[in-house]
């Protein structure tokens, strides 16, 4: 049943298209334009939820966006704000924080327990003992307000934009309009941003000719080019005019985050209306002056029959003359400009009944309206550096000062008529705009390189705008009577007192340990009245206890937006997609998919020690070095020699960061004279090439050599196996004789008929192999000759499982997984190949020392037991103890061998061969390993990739 | 998110560029000791003043510059010009005789913008 006024001229509402809904288990109807708040209202209830610590019955208060009393869950989302979310058609919207009902609340004997739950309960009473912590947290998650999340509910579309407007106007109320209409008329791109549904801001509840004013207003802005966002906040605003929007408008997705750099920021973010404090001011039917004149003018609801209006300015006047029009008795106007005063509401939990006024007076009635001043909603100003001063004659804050990109118009700058705060806007609009072409001057000149700027810089637009005035307002915070202060958080003057005795009496203090202004509204509606309420407490003024800094995101966004469309590129080699079509386990390294293995990784092994293997390994990070100076490079950057490398050979380096830590390894060929081949590990790919470049831009930019990252330019292929030079020599005329092409040698040349191929030999897995690296377009043609040519061989591929397991048998480490971010070189046994006769590499006083030193050691270790394989990263321990000695790094069972093997990083005095060591398994059983001679179990003297 | 002025690519987002840190000489290391080496490891100064300090834009021109920032405030000053130094020795352009490459110029300041 809706009950809705005569059509209202302002109203917002489409009556011809009714949206059936229900509320509570109730089916309601409502319109289209109609927030859910509205609707529900119409259709005659009043009760939205029950208070978070007290479980008190609460009504709308603000009827928008910040109420805190009536966040409901919609469908399957929860935490919804009714006063701001349009109603769509079907929907079910249930109360949230009731339990079992919104009628019956168990807890709400809370509230007779008040004094139990005072400031700092939770604090104090669950802090001992700490074993009981996980009943407690049981109990108090019942007690926690909020919706239900659903699990099932499918993943939504939330996308993200950059733009880079010339000016940005956070607010489209009459004198954000006026700036961004302004400042489009002066050239600049102007992107307009309003939190509430329509622009207009307090025009749109307002008379007839206000709106009027305002739509005139709106009609010029989208005529001048402005690009208008409706339901949509200014987040925040960093270094830079660096402006986060979140926009709930968007026609696909869910949220949008937008990221603005904006030249200048224009803050026209109007006031917020303050609440009052006093005995019974969260009983439903207490509301603010801008709720009911919403209520009334934009949704055509009557908020209720016999009203008390207390009213300390023109948005209370305002709204006596809306109850009268919408039929609403008035009982009682007091004006609190004079000496009137509301002292307490009476009445049952869910209702007033009447209301006590000053002067022992009690009058009759169902609505009780406060219009007792404004907060000014700073945050973004706070955010450029301000800190706002409070002006005692007019009840609010006001800017200090803020950056010459930051300029603020409307309420937050002052007061004034309409047509004074358009024109206050409209100077600020152009100002922003005339700045903005000063700052796009300053930024493009500073950066000399780019393109170049005509002229001198403009100058910085002076401010010479009208300032508008102030209006006095009698400063109304609390009556003689206490109240509710936080209605998010249930937090009463009372508590605030009684923190600030107990010495919690600055304002950041008070505010952590009562949850003040810590709720969903986060100090839109109560920071001001904390702040009133302590400087009674303290016997200060409000200037001198000072106020909270506001800090982003001035309102919620969802958690979806801030993840948004993520730019994490997936990576796959042009022999992607015969791995898919063969049945390919795939795995994310990095961010590479790589077959892990293709059904049986141990078979894999055998057939790679047996017959001969192929395994794709284009991840591998390939750098292309130019030029006479590539051997100079070489030297600083690894720390082995390369003066003597001759066109035709490879070879293996190390490569350590300044501070003697192992960064990267990988073999380097040369190709000809000048014309290297550096191979980095797959995850290094990007950072070595920076680090190279980083050598060559910053130290030694005489040197001639350029670096050409070519990783995804070649598809890398790796055979191995003793048949691998017969099956090589089927698709090459390259001389593949050993004596002609030894190991650690390399060859160009043509590869299944394909022109430009490397292929050097080299041997990861411990066989006879050979590393193809073929332009990438006939990968995927050379990795299918392989396959059909060597058919008879019994040629098959094998994935990373294998070549790990083969790695291991070999005991070749990997950097990043045998190594972390504090082993240094002499660790992994290398200490052959740290020059310290070189003249200078990177790290090289580093390892001078370390090499004295009694590091870690790399060791290969066999379990006793053969059939346990600790996981990577057990512990090895001193035994009888937990105290860790080292840890296994590697570990896995060999096929080849038939045993558990591993590699393990242990102290010196365990690193001898037969050491025994003591590894704890995950199940907290602990097993025993032996320290190998050799770092490979398999084949040490390398005879099998020499052949 | 500051916006860093690349002396090649224009104003970027500071995600599009690394900061490498502050510019500080590395020791002859041939000659240094463990104080010496560890400080210039590890050790900043971090005034809330101006430093000067060495960038990389990774995501566009991928070259490394000096810029002179303030620590308090973040304002940039002093673009870099070809020939400013860079990082712990002299930023030119490598092999390629590019206009403008002053080796051994120190940073000046350049009060008007444009490749003079
Ligand atoms: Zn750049």
């Amino acid at each position: 049943m809706t009950e809705r006024l005569q059509p209202q001229s302002g109203e917002v509402i489409d009556r011809s298209t009714p949206l059936p809904f229900v509320w509570n288990g109730k089916e309601c109807t409502g319109y289209v334009g109609d927030t859910i708040a509205s609707a529900i209202m119409a259709n005659g209830h009043r009760i939205f939820a029950r208070s978070m610590k007290y479980h008190r019955p609460r009504g709308l208060l603000t009827a928008d966006f910040w109420d805190p009393n009536a966040f409901v869950q919609v469908d399957d989302d929860p935490n919804v704000r009714s006063g701001h979310r349009l109603l769509e058609v079907g929907v079910t919207v249930s109360p949230q924080n009731v339990w079992p009902s919104l009628d019956v609340d168990v807890k709400a004997a809370n509230q007779l327990v008040g004094r139990f739950l005072s400031p700092g309960f939770y604090y104090k009473t669950f802090i001992h003992p700490q074993k009981l912590w996980p009943a407690y947290e049981k109990v108090l998650s019942t007690f926690a307000p909020g919706g239900e999340v659903d699990i099932e509910t499918p993943l939504a579309y939330h996308d993200k934009r950059y733009t880079h407007p010339d000016v940005v106007v956070a607010g489209g109320g009459p004198a954000g309009m006026a700036a961004a209409l302004a400042a489009a008329e002066a050239g600049a791109s102007v992107l307009l941003v309003e939190h509430e549904h329509g622009l207009g801001g307090h025009l749109r509840w307002g008379s007839d000719e206000e709106r009027a004013v305002a739509a005139d207003l709106e009609a010029k802005v989208r005529a001048a080019g402005v690009e208008v966002l409706t339901d949509s906040t200014v987040t925040g605003r960093y270094e830079d005019n660096w402006v986060g929007i979140v926009q709930r408008s968007h026609p696909i997705a869910v949220e949008r985050l937008i990221k603005a750099r904006a030249k200048t920021l224009v803050v026209a973010a109007g006031l917020i209306e303050r609440p009052y404090v006093f005995a019974g001011n969260d009983r439903p039917g207490v509301m603010l002056s801008g709720a009911v004149r919403r209520l009334i003018n934009l949704y055509a609801v009557k908020p209720g029959e016999r009203a008390v209006v207390f009213s300390a300015n023109d948005s209370g006047d305002a709204s006596v003359a809306d109850l009268e029009r919408a039929g609403v008795e008035i009982a009682a106007v007091v004006d609190g400009r004079t000496t009137g005063n509301v002292i307490a509401t009476h009445g049952s939990q869910k209702a007033i009944k009447s209301v006590e006024l000053s002067g022992g007076r009690t009058v009759e009635a169902d609505l009780l309206v406060t219009a007792v001043g404004w907060t000014a909603p700073t945050s973004l100003l706070n955010m450029a550096g301000d800190r706002p001063v409070y002006d005692p004659a007019v009840a609010r804050f006001f800017p200090s000062g803020t950056p010459d990109n930051v300029l603020v118009t409307g309420g937050l700058a002052g007061d004034g008529t309409l047509d004074q705060l358009i024109e206050h806007g409209s100077a600020t609009g152009s100002l922003a705009a005339g700045r903005a072409v000063a700052i796009a001057h300053r930024l493009q000149a500073a950066t000399v390189r780019a393109a170049a700027v005509e002229g001198a810089e403009p100058d910085l637009a002076a401010d010479v705008r009208t300032p508008l005035g102030r209006d006095p307002h009698p400063e109304l915070f609390r009556s003689t009577t206490h109240g509710i202060v936080d209605y998010s958080e249930d937090v009463g003057s009372k508590d605030l007192v009684s923190a600030a005795k107990e010495g919690y009496d600055s304002v950041e203090l008070l505010k952590r340990y009562t949850t003040a202004t810590m709720g969903p509204a986060q100090g839109k509606l109560e920071t001001v009245n904390t702040v009133a309420v302590l400087a009674e407490a303290r016997g200060e003024t409000i200037a001198e206890v000072g106020t909270t800094i506001w800090r982003p995101p001035y309102a919620p966004i969802t958690l979806g937006a801030l993840a948004g469309r993520i730019f994490e590129p997936e990576r796959v080699s042009s022999i992607h997609p015969w791995h898919v079509a063969n049945g390919a386990k795939p795995i994310l390294a990095g961010q590479w998919i790589r077959p892990e293995h293709y059904g049986d990784p141990a078979g894999e092994v055998t057939n790679v020690r047996t017959n001969v293997g192929i395994i794709d390994v284009t991840p591998l990070g390939k750098l292309v070095l130019d030029g006479p100076d590539v051997p100079k490079l070489l030297n600083l950057l690894y720390t082995n020699s390369w003066n003597k490398l001759d066109v035709g050979s490879v070879r293996y380096g190390l490569m350590c960061a300044e501070d003697g830590v192992v960064m990267d390894d990988g073999v380097t060929g040369r190709l000809s004279e000048n014309r290297w081949l550096m191979t980095t590990t797959s995850s290094g790919a990007g950072s070595v090439w920076e680090w190279a470049e980083n050598w060559l831009q910053t130290a030694h930019p005489d040197w001639e050599v350029f670096v050409t990252p070519v990783t995804t330019a070649y598809t890398s292929i790796n055979v191995a196996g003793p048949k691998s030079r017969e099956l090589m020599s089927r698709l090459t005329d390259i001389d593949l004789d050993p004596d002609a092409f030894g190991y650690m040698k390399v060859r160009t040349g043509e590869i299944a008929g394909v022109d430009d191929c490397i292929m050097w030999r080299i041997g990861f897995t411990g066989e006879l192999s050979y590393e193809l690296h073929v332009p990438a377009g006939y990968g995927l043609h050379v990795w299918e000759a392989l396959l059909e040519a060597g058919a008879d061989l019994g040629v098959a591929p094998f994935g990373l499982e294998a070549q790990r397991i083969m790695r291991i048998e070999k005991g070749h480490f990997i950097v990043g997984q045998d190594t972390d971010g504090l082993t240094k070189a002499p660790t992994t046994g290398l200490q052959p190949l740290i020059k310290l006769d070189k003249d200078d590499f990177v790290g090289k006083p580093e390892l001078t020392w370390a090499m004295e030193q009694d590091l870690p050691v790399l060791v290969s270790v066999k379990m006793t037991d053969k059939t346990i394989v600790p996981p990577e990263a057990s512990q090895i321990v001193r035994p009888g103890t937990n105290e860790i000695l080292g840890r296994i790094t590697s570990s896995r069972y060999s096929p080849t061998l038939g045993e558990s093997i591993g590699l393990a990083q242990v102290p010196p005095e365990l690193a001898s061969a037969g050491s025994e060591l003591t590894v704890v398994l995950t199940s907290g059983e602990r097993t025993t390993a032996v320290v190998q001679e050799h770092h490979a179990h398999f084949d040490p003297e390398g005879a099998r990739l020499r052949v | 998110m500051l916006l860093v002025p690349c002396p090649h690519c224009g104003p970027r987002n500071q995600s599009d560029l690394r900061l490498v840190g502050a510019t500080v000489p590395r020791p002859d290391p041939n000659a240094t000791t463990p104080e010496e080496w560890g400080d210039y490891l590890y050790l900043r100064d971090n005034p809330a003043d101006w430093i000067e300090e060495t960038w990389y834009c990774r995501a566009g021109c991928r070259r490394y510059f000096t810029l002179t920032r303030h620590q308090g405030t973040n304002e940039f000053r002093n673009p870099p010009m070809p020939g400013d130094k860079v990082g712990t020795a002299t930023y030119t352009t490598i092999s390629v005789g590019s206009s403008g490459s002053q080796p051994g110029a120190n940073i000046e300041p350049h009060t008007t913008g444009g490749a003079s």
